[in-house]
C-alpha cells in the first residue's frame, strides 16, 4: 500500500487528534526546505551524565559556585574558570550572560602536546595531570567543533532512568512510549524517499526506539551484535533454510487485497502465510484487523529484508578505514583512567564499528546504539567518587564519539556529495543529567543533548543553568519556535529536543510529526539555507 | 476463523440507545452504549488535550487517548464531573488548584491550569469549561469494552517458547549441555546453529548471550534484566521467528523417536499425497486448534507442500509446512 505522509499520520493518530492538529496548520517554516540529513545515528550514553564536567555553560561565578576546585592528579575532577577554554582554541567570555556560547569546557589536554598524559596542568594550580581524552573534539586538523551543537539544560520531566531514556527518544517522559521515538518518525519519513533501505530503523542496544502505530516499516530491527545479523537477516544457514530459500517475485498486495504495484520477493512459505493472513481481515473488529495488518506488512518487509542479502552487503563495507591513516588515531587505541588504574580499548565503549558499517552500507536510515566507557562502565555514578569517575569516563566516551564523527566526516556520502557526516544527524543523549559535583552524583532532570553533522550549526552551546539557584539548577530560557511558528523564550523541555532532532530532517511540525503536550524547535540550531 | 467469530458477535451485541436507533459498530461511529460525546465535549477535549495529553494518553487515566476515552473515562465519571455543577466537579477544582483528592491541582506542579491559560484567548479558559459542565446532562458509561479495541493479543515469548517445546517435542537437551560456572549449573548451547533460546532467568541459566538475545528478539522480558516483555509485532520478532521456527521444525522432524509431529509413526520422508494431506489436517488441529476443510487442506497441499517437495524433498517440505503453522496468525494471536 502506497502511503502518503498524511495517510501515515492518520494511521498513527486518531481522527480526533488530527482535528486538534488542524489548529496549527499550515507549517511553512520547515516544509519547503530540502533537508541535509537523511540518516541518523543516535548514541545513548547509559546511565545519566555529568555533562558539566565536559562542557562548561557557566559564567566564571557559576563555575566557582557549582564546580569543585581542581583535584585528582591523573584522575582530574573539578576545574577553575581559568581552565575553561573554547574548543576552537580561543578564549571564552566567561562573563557574558548570552545563552548562546561557543563550544567550551575545561581544557584538560595539553594544547602543545595533546597526547601528553604525564605532565602537570599548570592552570589547575598543579593539582591535575593532563588528560588527552576529548581532544578529538578540538583538534584543529579536523575542526570537529564546527559540526557540533550542544543543547543545554533541557528539562526531561523525570529523574527515573527508563522514563528519561523514553523522554530523550520521543520527547515525553514515561514508563512507556506515548509518542513514536524520533528514530521511528525519521525512519518512516525516509522510507518514502529511500525505499531501497531494507532495515530503516536499527537498534544495536538499549531501549528499542518504538514506532507505536506508525507503519510497520519504521519498527525497530534489534541486532544485539554483529553476530546476530546472519541468524536474523539472512538465509545462509542450512539448519533453517535448506530447501526453503527459493523466492519468487509476487505482486505486492495490500492487506485488503488491493494491488500496490511492485513485487514482494517471497518464499513459498511466505506466500502461503500472506494469503492466510489476508483471509482473516474482517473476521473480528477494526483493532484486530490493525494488528493483523501489521503482521502482514511485517512479513512482507521481512521477505524484502532477507532477499536483499544484507550479510553480503555488510561484508563488503569497512568500518573505520580513513581515520587510521592519521597516526594519532589508531583503531586499536587504549584509554586509561588515571595512569593505569583502569584501562581498556576505546572501541569497546560501544558498537561504533558496526554502526558505521550499517550507515555506510546505506541499508538503514537510523541506527541507535548504547555507549559506555571502557570495561562497560555506565554512568549511573551514585557511588563514592562517582563524580570523579564519571567525569573521567565521560571524557573517554566522548573521545570515542569524536573519533567516530571524524571518521564519518572523512567518509564520502552515499548520496555522492559531501561526507557521511553531512548526510547524517548524530544525536547523543543520556537518561538525564546528574546533580552538580558539590551535591553528589544523583539523578537530575536538567540534561544536555549533543547534535552533530547534517544541517547542524556547529560550535555553539545553546542554553545554560539558572545560576541564581543553589544546588543543582535547572535550565535557563532559550529562544524556541513553537508549533504555531511563534518565537518564545522559555526553558527547553525534552519535547523541544526531540522536535529539533526531527526538524533537522525537514519534517513538518503538525503534519509529519506531533508530540503531545506542546513542543517547539530550538532556534539557531538547524541550518535551513 | 472460528476463534474470532464470537468476538465479532460480542462487538455487535451492544444495546440500542434509548432513542431506539439501531446500534452501530464503532468502526463507523463513536460507541452508542453510553452517553455519546457532544460537539461541546469535543471542543473541551481538544482544548485540554494540548496541556494534558502528555501525561494522560495511556493507562488507567488515559483520558486523552481518544474522544471516546475522554467521554467514557472522564466526562461520564461522577467522581470527576458532576453534570450541571462545576463547583462540585473535581475536574474544575483540579484545574483551579483546589482539588480534594491526592492532587491539589493539574498539572501537578507549577502554575495551575487556570493561571496558565489566564489572559490567553487562544487557550481554553476555565470559564468555558465551567459553562460546559453547567450544560451537561446526566451521563452514563458504557460498561462494555470498545468495539474497536483489538480482541487479540500476540502470545508472549515465554508462551511461544513453551508451546514450541511442547508441540515440536523438543527439550532443553536438544539445545544445551550441562556446564558449571563457580559450581553453579549453566545451560551451555551446542553452538548457535540450532537456534537455542532461553530466558535470562531460566534455571539452569543460559551461558551464551545468543540464547538470551533470541528470547529477547521474540519479545521476552526479564525482571533480572529490568526489561519488560514486549508483545508487539516488529521486524525483529518476525525475522527471528522465521528462522527459529524453520530450524526447530527441522530439528523436530529429524529427532529420533520424536512422535510429536508424526504420532502414529511414519515420518517426514513419506511425502505421498495421502500422508501429506493427512499431516496438514492433523497439524491444523495440533498447532491451531482448527479443523481444516477439504478445500483448505487441498489448497495448502497444492500451493505449499507440493512445490517445496518437488524442488527438493519431503523433509524440507514438512519443515516449511510446520513453520507455516507456527507463523500463522491463529498460532501467534490469542
Amino acid at each position: 500500500m502506497k502511503l502518503s505522509r498524511r495517510t501515515l499520520f492518520k494511521a498513527a493518530f486518531s481522527a480526533t487528534q488530527l482535528a486538534l492538529l488542524s489548529r496549527f496548520a499550515p507549517r511553512s517554516a520547515f516544509a519547503a526546505q530540502t533537508p541535509k540529513a537523511t540518516k541518523m545515528l543516535a548514541i545513548w550514553i547509559d546511565g545519566g551524565c555529568h555533562w558539566e564536567s565536559f562542557f562548561s555553560p557557566f559564567t566564571a561565578a557559576g563555575i566557582t559556585k557549582y564546580m569543585k576546585l581542581p583535584v585528582g592528579g591523573p584522575i582530574p575532577e573539578g576545574y577553575l574558570p581559568a581552565q575553561v577554554g573554547n574548543f576552537d582554541h580561543t578564549s571564552p567570555d566567561l562573563d557574558s550572560p548570552d545563552v548562546r556560547r561557543k563550544l567550551r569546557g575545561p581544557i584538560l589536554w595539553n594544547w602543545d602536546n595533546p597526547s601528553d598524559s604525564r605532565g602537570t596542568n599548570p592552570l589547575s594550580g598543579g593539582s591535575q595531570v593532563y588528560r588527552p581524552y576529548g581532544y578529538s573534539w578540538a583538534n584543529p586538523k579536523y575542526k570537529l567543533y564546527e559540526r557540533i551543537a550542544v543543547l543545554v539544560g533541557a528539562d526531561q520531566g523525570t529523574a527515573a532512568h527508563t522514563s528519561g531514556i523514553v523522554a530523550s527518544m520521543c520527547g515525553i517522559a514515561g514508563a512507556n512510549f506515548r509518542a513514536p521515538a524520533v528514530q521511528a518518525v525519521i525512519a518512516n519519513a525516509m522510507a518514502e524517499r529511500f525505499p531501497d533501505r531494507p532495515i530503516p530503523n536499527v537498534s544495536l542496544g538499549g531501549l528499542s526506539p518504538q514506532s507505536l502505530t506508525l507503519p510497520a516499516v519504521s519498527s525497530p530491527v534489534v541486532l544485539g551484535s554483529d553476530a546476530s545479523v546472519i541468524p536474523t537477516l539472512s538465509d545462509r544457514r542450512d539448519n533453517s533454510w535448506l530447501g526453503l530459500r527459493k523466492r519468487t517475485d509476487l505482486p505486492d498486495l495490500a492487506f485488503n487485497g488491493t494491488a500496490l504495484g511492485g513485487t514482494v520477493p517471497s518464499t513459498k512459505v511466505d506466500e502461503a502465510l500472506l494469503a492466510a493472513t489476508r483471509k482473516y481481515r474482517g473476521a473480528s473488529n477494526e483493532g484486530s484487523d490493525a494488528l493483523l495488518e501489521r503482521l502482514y506488512d511485517t512479513y512482507k518487509n521481512a521477505s524484502r529484508t532477507v532477499a536483499r542479502d544484507v550479510v553480503s552487503i555488510l561484508g563488503n563495507v569497512k568500518g573505520f578505514e580513513h581515520l587510521k591513516a592519521d597516526p594519532d588515531y589508531p583503531i586499536d587505541w587504549t584509554a586509561c583512567v588515571g595512569y593505569a588504574d583502569s584501562c581498556g580499548p576505546g572501541g569497546s565503549t560501544g558498537s561504533y564499528e558496526f554502526a558505521l558499517r550499517l550507515l555506510k552500507s546505506n541499508l538503514v536510515s537510523t541506527v541507535t546504539m548504547r555507549a559506555t566507557s571502557i570495561a562497560n562502565f555506565s554512568f549511573d555514578t551514585h557511588f563514592t567518587a562517582g563524580t570523579q569517575q564519571g567525569a573521567n569516563h565521560l571524557r573517554i566516551t566522548l573521545e570515542q564519539v569524536g573519533r567516530m564523527l571524524i571518521e564519518m566526516s572523512l567518509t564520502p556520502a552515499s548520496s555522492g556529495g559531501g561526507s557521511l557526516l553531512d548526510e547524517t544527524l548524530v544525536y547523543v543523549f543520556s537518561d538525564f543529567g546528574r546533580t552538580f559535583p558539590k551535591n553528589g552524583s544523583d539523578h537530575h532532570p536538567a540534561t544536555c543533548a549533543i547534535l552533530a553533522g547534517g544541517p547542524i550549526i556547529g560550535n555553539q552551546m545553546i542554553g545554560g543553568y539558572d545560576e541564581r539557584m543553589g544546588g543543582s539548577p535547572l535550565g535557563v530560557p532559550v529562544s524556541i519556535r513553537e508549533e504555531g511558528e511563534n518565537d518564545v523564550t522559555r526553558i527547553p523541555r525534552s519535547q523541544d529536543v526531540a522536535a529539533t532532532v526531527i526538524g533537522a530532517f525537514g519534517l513538518e511540525s503538525g503534519k509529519d510529526f506531533f508530540i503531545p503536550g506542546g513542543y517547539g524547535m530550538f532556534n539557531g540550531v538547524i541550518d535551513r539555507g | 476463523m472460528n476463534r474470532l467469530l464470537p468476538l465479532l458477535v460480542l462487538a455487535l451485541s451492544c444495546d440500542a440507545p434509548s432513542s431506539g436507533a439501531k446500534p452501530v459498530l464503532a468502526t463507523t461511529k463513536q460507541p452508542v452504549c453510553g452517553t455519546a460525546a457532544t460537539e461541546e465535549t469535543r471542543a473541551v477535549y481538544e482544548g485540554l488535550k494540548a496541556e494534558c495529553a502528555a501525561c494522560h494518553l495511556s493507562g488507567t487515566r488515559g483520558f486523552f487517548a481518544s474522544l471516546g476515552a475522554f467521554q467514557e473515562l472522564l466526562v461520564a465519571d461522577p467522581k470527576l464531573v458532576t453534570p450541571g455543577s462545576p463547583d462540585q466537579s473535581e475536574l474544575v477544582k483540579l484545574l483551579e488548584g483546589h482539588g480534594t483528592g491526592p492532587f491539589a491541582q493539574m498539572p501537578i506542579a507549577g502554575k495551575t491550569y487556570a493561571d496558565r491559560v489566564s489572559g490567553k484567548a487562544e487557550l481554553l479558559s476555565v470559564a468555558t469549561i465551567r459553562s460546559w459542565v453547567e450544560g451537561l446532562t446526566s451521563q452514563s458509561r458504557d460498561s462494555r469494552p470498545s468495539a474497536s479495541t483489538a480482541r487479540i493479543t500476540r502470545i508472549s515469548a515465554r508462551q511461544l517458547h513453551k508451546m514450541l517445546y511442547q508441540q515440536l517435542g523438543l527439550t532443553n537437551d536438544d539445545f544445551f549441555v550441562e556446564a558449571f560456572e563457580f559450581t553453579l549449573p549453566m545451560a551451555e548451547a551446542n553452538g548457535d546453529g540450532k537456534y537455542p533460546m532461553l530466558p535470562p532467568d531460566a534455571l539452569p541459566a543460559p551461558r551464551n548471550g545468543y540464547s538470551v538475545e533470541r528470547f529477547t528478539a521474540l519479545g521476552g522480558g526479564s525482571p533480572l534484566s529490568q526489561k519488560p516483555p514486549e508483545r508487539g509485532i516488529n521486524p525483529t520478532f518476525a525475522l527471528t521467528l522465521q528462522q527459529t521456527s524453520q530450524a526447530w521444525c527441522r530439528q523436530a522432524l529429524t529427532k529420533k523417536d520424536n512422535l510429536a509431529l508424526f504420532p502414529t509413526g511414519g515420518g517426514p520422508t513419506d511425502g505421498t499425497p495421502a500422508t501429506a494431506k493427512a499431516t496438514i489436517r492433523r497439524w491444523a488441529r495440533h498447532f491451531l486448534g482448527e479443523t481444516f476443510s477439504d478445500a483448505e487442506v487441498e489448497e495448502l497441499h497444492t500451493t505449499l507442500f507440493v512445490p517445496l517437495a518437488t524442488e527438493t524433498n519431503s523433509t524440507n517440505a514438512y519443515s516449511g509446512l510446520c513453520s507455516f503453522f507456527i507463523r500463522h496468525p491463529l498460532w501467534l494471536f490469542n
